[in-house]
């Protein structure tokens, strides 16, 4: 895979010479695109070669040299659960899915048990807007294969591969459980919200005790999948209401951890990926973004959109996603 | 692997951090049902038994495990 910022005339560009495309960027950059073998989702962020950076007129752009073939899908909100139909045998798919969407909800409570949706690399993510228009602009996808313009639904793009071709989809998440058992949670019921909840045993309302313990909400709650380390990250703390908001659900009957305290969000990141990440496609939370300061500070060689939720089969927070390919 | 080999795997907390993602989640989903529901586990050990047959990358995770 070949990752590079681009103006709007070189992507375009590279549309028109036939490539297969993954393109993070404004809304008015994206709009502008003509019809081909590509899809898009918005943001502003993006993690580059020179740092972290806003790119107002510039589109992030991710090419597939070694598809064999493309198939673009937008699914309705209904309709997610098909997903995995699309699958081309022994290729990868992404996803694009616009923040605050029914489509967002629906795929981060249900995802997990979609047919099917585990056999073969999912990889995407939560498209954003600028932090400051949240509330006001919606965020997009694009389908370059009919120029349409969706706020809603997943867009899938289906990739197939050579004969022989290796993927590899992982995560990295700098966060690590604080194994303390005075944040130690346990949640009755399945949410992006949650008011109750069991800490070591006794209940209690989740968001008076955040705001009586003095809870640092910059950091996720980190859930042990097996030994991937899934976060969820806290969206706001209502403690005259009693509730607690996330920005992807709590899944009742995992154990959730509140993450150690992080002094440098780049070089935890730095210290994890290595000198890896130059032909690798990958996402980063917008989360990591705002809270480490990383605008202008590098990440080792992962370069990719920044985004409003990562996609690694399931939905994400405050994690990178990576997904390699290799062809015979 | 045998049902008695998966059941351990499924009504247990084994660590497969060596696993693929998508074995470490499905495993992670289906050990969460169980523990929620232990009469569900036939229907979850054929879901884990499908999904191994389906790909071959599970197999080798779990049997790595």
């Amino acid at each position: 895979m070949k990752n590079q910022l681009l103006s709007l005339s070189d992507t375009v560009a590279r549309i028109q010479a036939g490539e297969t495309l993954s393109i993070a960027g404004p809304e008015a950059l994206l709009a502008q695109l003509p019809r081909g073998t590509w899809i898009g989702g918005t943001t502003v962020y993006a993690l580059t070669e020179a740092g972290g950076a806003r790119i107002d007129d510039r589109l992030f752009v991710t090419g597939f040299p070694d598809a064999t073939a493309a198939t673009i899908r937008h699914l309705p909100t209904d309709a997610l659960s098909t997903l995995a139909d699309g699958y081309a045998p022994g290729g990868v798919s992404l996803v694009l899915i616009p923040a605050f969407s029914s489509a967002h909800s629906a795929f981060a409570m249900d995802g997990m048990g979609y047919p099917g949706l585990f056999d073969q690399p999912l990889m995407g993510w939560v498209t954003g807007v600028p932090v400051e228009e949240i509330g006001t602009t919606a965020p997009a996808v694009f389908d370059g294969a009919t120029g349409q313009r969706h706020g809603d639904g997943a867009l899938v793009m289906h990739l197939a591969l050579p004969a022989g071709s290796t993927t590899s989809l992982d995560i990295v998440n700098i966060f690590t459980q604080s194994n303390n058992p005075a944040t130690t949670f346990s949640f009755a019921q399945t949410g992006f919200t949650a008011t109750n909840v069991s800490v070591g045993g006794k209940i209690v309302n989740l968001a008076r005790y955040i705001t009586e313990k003095g809870l640092d909400t910059r950091l996720p709650l980190v859930a042990n999948y097996a030994g991937a380390l899934i976060n969820v990250a806290i969206r706001a703390v209502d403690a005259e209401k009693g509730e607690v908001s996330f920005f992807a659900p709590v899944v009742a009957g995992a154990v959730y951890h509140l993450a150690n305290p992080l002094e440098d969000y780049a070089a935890a990141f730095a210290a994890q990926i290595g000198a890896g990440g130059a032909g690798t496609h990958s996402c980063n939370c917008i989360l990591n973004y705002l809270y480490g300061d990383m605008a202008g500070q590098k990440t080792g060689n992962f370069t990719g959109p920044v985004t409003f939720g990562e996609i690694a089969y399931i939905l994400l927070n405050q994690t990178l996603v990576k997904l390699d390919i290799a062809t015979a | 692997m045998d049902d008695k080999r998966l059941t351990a795997l499924l009504t247990g907390t084994t660590d497969l951090s060596k696993a693929s993602l998508a074995t470490r989640i499905l495993v992670s989903r289906l050990r969460i049902e169980v523990r929620a529901k232990p009469e569900n586990l036939p229907e979850k050990l054929t879901e884990l038994k499908s999904f191994i047959a389906k790909n071959a990358f599970a197999g080798i995770d779990l049997a790595n495990a």
